[in-house]
C-alpha cells in the first residue's frame, strides 16, 4: 500500500468533515428514477439510459476473481461478473431496487414443478450457441451442475445449495469420479431435477451462475477439463471471456454468437469491457477520480474517494450508496445468557448510533430495527422491538428494568466474541462495552483468528458454552433474496450442528420452525417471514446493529448504469452499462 | 581451508534441513491448535462438513490423511526432485526442482509467485545495501578520523535520528517531497533492469535510500568505533612512522583491520533483509517476497507461507555461510581457531 504523504493530512481534515456532514445529510433516497447523473441515482434507476452502441468500458478491481469458473466461485462481484459471459437457466432481470425479479434466460420460461416442489423441469430455448459456435444442450447444463459435486477438484462455488437439495447417492462424487447423475434426466430440449427434498427457491439455484452450461466432454474422449476451465471458460453470454492474465487483467469482446432476441435479461451496448487488477486503492481511487477508469468492480472506493464524494458536489453527482442485503448484528446466546429479559437488557442498552459510526458511518450502513434487509420477504423499514429512542443511543431506563425482572438489577458479566484482524471489531466492541456498562452489564472481549472464528469458535455450540461467550460479534448477507434462503441457516433449530454451526444461538423455536418447514414447499408467505422475524427478534437471540451500505463510483461517461441488488451489494450491472460509444 | 569449507558447508545444510523440518511441523501443528482443517489452509475455507464424504475427499487430495513422515517427505522431495502437482482431471502441472508446492488462492505455482517477486526484493536489498555499506562505513570513517568534530558530530547525530526513524515514517516523506512536490522522481514501481537500466534505477532510488538510512546508521556507528580502536594501535603508528601516505595507512592498515566485524554483520543483515522488507514493499507498493509474504499471511495460504520461510531461512543460511568463508579470507586465524 503506498501511503500518499501528500494526501494523509487533508485526507484526515476531510474525513472528519465527511463525519460531520453524513451525520447531517440524509440517508440515501434516490432522487430520480431514472435519466440524468445525480447522487443514488442508480440505485432505484438507470442513469444516462442510451441506445448508442460501441466503446470499451474500464473496469478495476484490487484482487483477481476466485474463480472464473461459474462453479467455483463464491465472490457477490464474480457473480456479477458471470453476467457477461454466462447465462443459466433464469436470471435476473431486474437486479436494482428492493425487489429483484427472476425471469427466463437460457429457458423458455421460469420451468414447472410438481406439487410437492421436488421435481422441477425446463425447456431450453431453440438456437442457443456458445462463443465457439456449438449448441448449448441440457446435457451441458446437466453437466456443469455435475461439476459441483466434484469437490475435491471443484470446491470454490456454492456447492452446498445443490448437494442439499439434488437427489444423488451419498457416494457421488461428480462426472471425473462417479459418472452421469441419473437424478438429473435430460432430453434434447429439456432438463428435469429430481430432489431429495423440497425446494421452493429451486429457481433461485436455477438462477446462480453456478448452474451455467459447461460444454459436455466425455471421459476418454477430449477429457474433462476439470479446474482447469477457471483459465478460458467458454462463453454462454453476450461477451466472450478472453485474454486472462492471472492476477493482471481480463478482457471481455462481443461473443458474436449471442443472440438478442434470445435473452430479455441483458441489453448490452458496449463492444469490449477491460478489467485490470490493481492492487494499489489509492491507484484506484485517483484514476477513478481522474476519470481514467469507469467503475470499481469488486468493492466500494476507498478512504480517499470516499471523503471527496461526500464533500464535494461534482464528484457526489456521479456516485451511489445503495442499502445492500446484508445484515451485522450480534448473536446473544442463551446457552450462557439464559434469561430472556437479561437478553433483552443488553438489546435495549445497545447504543446503535455509535455503533454505526464504529462501522464507519451512515455511508457504511444505516441503524437496524430486525434482521431481515431490503430485498428479503418480511423486511419491515419500521418494525423495531427494542426501540433505542429517538437518536438510537439506547433505552437505559428500560434495560434497568429488564434487569429487574430477570434478577439482575446491578448488572451482570459475560464476553463479546469477534473475529481478528479487524481494524472495525475492537471499536465494535468498546462501543458496546461503554453502552452496557451504563447499565452494569460488564463486557470482556474474546476473539479468535478469522480461519477458525465461524467454525470453531461461535461456530461450536459447546466451545460458546465453553468459553462463557454471551454475545457474538458477526454478519450474514443471503445468497439468494428469499425469506428461506436469509432465515433456514441462521434460525432452523433442526440445523444446529457441533462445528460449522451458523445458528449460532443454537435457536430452536417452534414458530420458527413451522414458518423454516413449510417454507420449501411453498408455503410460507412475506407475512409469514414478518412474523418470523418478530418471533426471533422475542426470543432476544439476535441483536440487529445494521444493513450495510457501500459507495460506488461511476464515470459520469457511462450509460445505462444500475446497481445490482440481486447479486453484488450494490455493485453496478456490468453487462448493461455503456460509453456513448466512445 | 579446504575442511574449513566442507564443514561450514555441510552444517549449512543441517540448519536448512532442520529449518524444514521445524517449518513443516509448526504449519501441520497450526491447524490442530486451532482446531481448523489444514483444508482452509490450502482453500480458504471449510465448504463442507468435517465427516461429509466430500470434506474426506478433499483431505485425501491434498495428502492430509497421509502419516506426518510421508506428508514431510512429499514435501521435501517435492523441494529435491520436483513434482507432479494433478487432481487426477485437470492438466497436470509439471513442478520442477525446488517446488515448493501450489497455491489453491493464488492458481500458481509457489516457485512461480516467488520467481516474479524475488527480483523485486533483490534489486531493493542489493541497491540498498550498496548504498548503506558505502555511506555508512564513509561517514563512520570521517568520524573516526575526526573525532569530536563537527563532521563527527553532525554524521552521529545523523545516524541517531536516522536508526529512529522508521521505514514508515521515512518512505512517505521521501516520496512527499521528492516524487510530489518537487516532481524529480518518477513513480515508484518496478521495472526489471534489463527493460529499462536508467527507469529502473530512477524508480528504485527512494526505496533504496530509504532502507539505507536506517540500516547505513548502524554501519557509521560500528565503523567509527571500530576504526577509533584500529587507528590507536601501535602498528598504526608504526606504519605512518615508515612513510606510509595517511589515505594508505588509513584505507589498507586502519580500514582493513576494523571491516572485518562489519563484513561479518553485512552478511547477515543481507541475507535477514531478503526475508525482511515488508515494510518497504508495502510502503512504496512493490511486489517483492515481502509483500507476497505479507498478502500469504493475510490470505492464510499455507503453502505460499511456507515457500517464502524456507527461501527466507536458506537465503539467511547462505549468507552466513559466504561470510564465514569471506571472514576466513580476511583473518585466515579463525581456520585455525576453529
Amino acid at each position: 500500500m503506498k501511503i500518499k504523504r501528500r494526501g494523509i493530512a487533508l485526507v484526515g481534515l476531510l474525513a472528519a468533515t465527511a463525519m460531520a456532514l453524513v451525520g447531517c445529510s440524509s440517508s440515501a433516497t434516490p432522487t430520480t428514477t431514472g435519466g440524468a447523473s445525480s447522487f443514488n441515482a442508480a440505485v432505484d434507476g438507470i442513469v444516462n439510459p442510451s441506445t448508442v452502441k460501441g466503446g470499451t468500458v474500464k473496469l478495476l478491481s484490487a484482487t483477481d476473481c476466485d474463480s472464473w469458473d461459474p462453479q467455483n466461485t463464491y465472490y457477490g462481484w464474480c457473480w456479477n461478473m458471470q453476467r457477461l459471459y454466462t447465462r443459466s437457466l433464469l436470471g435476473y432481470e431486474k437486479v436494482n431496487g428492493s425487489k429483484p425479479v427472476l425471469a427466463p434466460d437460457l429457458a423458455t420460461d421460469m420451468g414447472t414443478h410438481n406439487a410437492d416442489f421436488t421435481k422441477w423441469t425446463y425447456t431450453l430455448q431453440k438456437g442457443l450457441k456458445y462463443s465457439d459456435g456449438t449448441d448449448i444442450t441440457p446435457k451441458d447444463v446437466k453437466y456443469g451442475i455435475e461439476r459441483l459435486f466434484a469437490t475435491d477438484i471443484i470446491n470454490g462455488g456454492p456447492a452446498s445449495y445443490f448437494l442439499a437439495t439434488i437427489s444423488h447417492p451419498a457416494d457421488y462424487l461428480g462426472p471425473y469420479k462417479s459418472g452421469d447423475l441419473a437424478s438429473i434426466v435430460t432430453t434434447d430440449s429439456t432438463i428435469e431435477f429430481n430432489l431429495s427434498t423440497s425446494y421452493s427457491d429451486f429457481n433461485y439455484l436455477m438462477a446462480m451462475a453456478a448452474s451455467a452450461p459447461v460444454p459436455y466432454k466425455v471421459e476418454g474422449g477430449t477429457g474433462f477439463v476439470g479446474a482447469d476451465y477457471g483459465k478460458q471458460p467458454v462463453s454462454s453470454g453476450p461477451f466472450v471471456f478472453t485474454k486472462y492474465v492471472p492476477t493482471q487483467s481480463v478482457t471481455f469482446v462481443r461473443n458474436k454468437f449471442w443472440k438478442q432476441s434470445t435473452d430479455k435479461i441483458r441489453k448490452p451496448v458496449a463492444n469490449e469491457i477491460d478489467l485490470t487488477i490493481d492492487s494499489d486503492e489509492n491507484d484506484i481511487d485517483s484514476k477513478l477520480a481522474a476519470g481514467t477508469a469507469d467503475a470499481r468492480a469488486d468493492l466500494d472506493v476507498g478512504t480517499t474517494l470516499k471523503s471527496k464524494i461526500l464533500t464535494n458536489p461534482k464528484f457526489k453527482v456521479n456516485a451511489d450508496n445503495p442499502t445492500t442485503a446484508f445484515t451485522r448484528y450480534m448473536a446473544v446466546m442463551p446457552s450462557v445468557i439464559p434469561n430472556v429479559y437479561c437478553r433483552q437488557a443488553i438489546f435495549y442498552a445497545t447504543n446503535k448510533a455509535e455503533l454505526v459510526q464504529a462501522f464507519g458511518g451512515t455511508t457504511a450502513g444505516v441503524a437496524a430495527g430486525s434482521m431481515t434487509p431490503p430485498t428479503i420477504a418480511g423486511h419491515s423499514a419500521t418494525a423495531n422491538m427494542y426501540n433505542s429512542g429517538k437518536d438510537n443511543t439506547g433505552d437505559v431506563a428500560k434495560a434497568k428494568a429488564a434487569l429487574v425482572k430477570c434478577g439482575q438489577p446491578d448488572g451482570f458479566a459475560t464476553k463479546v466474541a469477534y473475529s481478528t484482524p479487524s481494524q472495525i471489531a475492537p471499536k465494535v466492541f468498546a462501543s458496546l462495552q461503554t453502552a452496557l456498562a451504563r447499565v452494569g452489564i460488564k463486557v470482556t472481549e474474546t476473539t479468535s483468528a478469522s480461519s477458525s472464528y465461524y467454525s470453531t469458535f461461535i461456530g461450536s455450540p459447546t466451545n460458546i458454552v465453553n468459553q462463557g461467550i454471551g454475545i457474538a460479534l458477526a454478519a450474514w448477507g443471503a445468497d439468494f433474496p428469499t425469506g428461506y434462503g436469509f432465515w433456514n441457516s441462521i434460525a432452523n433449530g433442526a440445523d444446529i450442528v457441533p462445528t460449522g454451526n451458523t445458528n449460532y444461538p443454537s435457536l430452536n423455536d417452534p414458530i420458527v420452525n413451522k414458518i423454516l418447514d413449510a417454507a420449501p414447499n411453498g408455503k410460507s408467505t412475506d407475512a409469514d417471514f414478518r412474523k418470523l422475524d418478530d418471533q426471533v427478534m422475542k426470543d432476544a437471540v439476535y441483536l440487529p446493529i445494521l444493513f450495510g451500505k457501500s459507495i460506488y463510483y461511476r464515470n459520469p461517461r457511462l450509460t445505462n448504469v444500475t446497481s445490482d441488488n440481486a447479486l453484488a451489494f450494490g455493485l453496478y450491472d456490468f453487462v448493461n452499462v455503456g460509453t456513448g460509444g466512445k | 581451508m579446504i575442511r574449513f569449507i566442507v564443514v561450514r558447508l555441510l552444517g549449512a545444510i543441517v540448519v536448512v534441513w532442520i529449518v524444514s523440518v521445524v517449518t513443516f511441523l509448526i504449519f501441520q501443528i497450526v491447524p490442530t491448535l486451532s482446531h481448523t482443517s489444514p483444508v482452509y489452509y490450502y482453500i480458504g475455507k471449510i465448504p463442507f462438513p468435517p465427516d461429509s464424504i466430500q470434506m474426506k475427499a478433499l483431505i485425501h487430495r491434498f495428502g492430509f490423511d497421509l502419516p506426518l513422515y510421508a506428508q514431510y517427505w512429499h514435501f521435501l522431495s517435492g523441494i529435491l526432485f520436483g513434482q507432479t502437482i494433478t487432481d487426477g482431471v485437470s492438466t497436470p502441472i509439471q513442478c520442477s526442482a525446488p517446488c515448493f508446492g501450489y497455491s489453491f488462492r493464488q492458481h500458481q505455482l509457489v516457485g512461480t509467485m516467488m520467481a516474479t517477486a524475488a527480483p523485486v526484493t533483490i534489486s531493493l536489498c542489493i541497491g540498498a545495501a550498496i548504498l548503506w555499506l558505502i555511506g555508512g562505513v564513509t561517514v563512520g570513517t570521517f568520524s573516526a578520523l575526526n573525532p569530536g568534530s563537527l563532521v563527527d558530530r553532525v554524521g552521529m547525530t545523523g545516524s541517531l535520528a536516522a536508526v529512529s526513524l522508521p521505514i514508515f515514517f521515512t518512505g512517505p516523506l521521501l516520496l512527499l517531497v521528492f516524487e510530489y512536490t518537487l516532481g524529480v522522481l518518477p513513480d515508484v514501481s518496478y521495472l526489471p533492469i534489463t527493460q529499462d537500466p536508467a527507469q529502473w534505477f530512477r524508480s528504485m532510488i527512494l526505496p533504496w535510500v530509504s532502507l539505507a538510512f536506517l540500516f547505513g546508521a548502524l554501519y557509521a556507528r560500528l565503523t567509527r568505533s571500530n576504526m577509533i580502536e584500529t587507528m590507536g594501535e601501535d602498528y598504526i603508528r608504526t606504519a605512518r612512522a615508515k612513510g606510509l601516505s595517511r589515505p594508505t595507512v588509513i584505507v589498507r592498515h586502519g580500514l582493513r583491520a576494523a571491516i572485518t566485524p562489519i563484513v561479518t554483520i553485512f552478511g547477515i543483515d543481507l541475507g535477514t533483509l531478503v526475508g525482511s522488507t515488508v515494510i518497504t514493499e508495502t510502503v512504496f507498493n512493490l511486489r517483492g517476497l515481502g509483500y507476497l509474504s505479507i498478502q500469504a499471511i493475510q490470505q492464510q495460504d499455507l503453502p505460499v507461507i511456507l515457500g517464502v520461510t524456507i527461501i527466507a531461512a536458506v537465503v539467511l543460511v547462505i549468507a552466513n555461510f559466504i561470510v564465514d568463508i569471506l571472514y576466513a579470507f580476511i583473518d585466515p586465524r579463525v581456520t585455525v581457531y576453529q
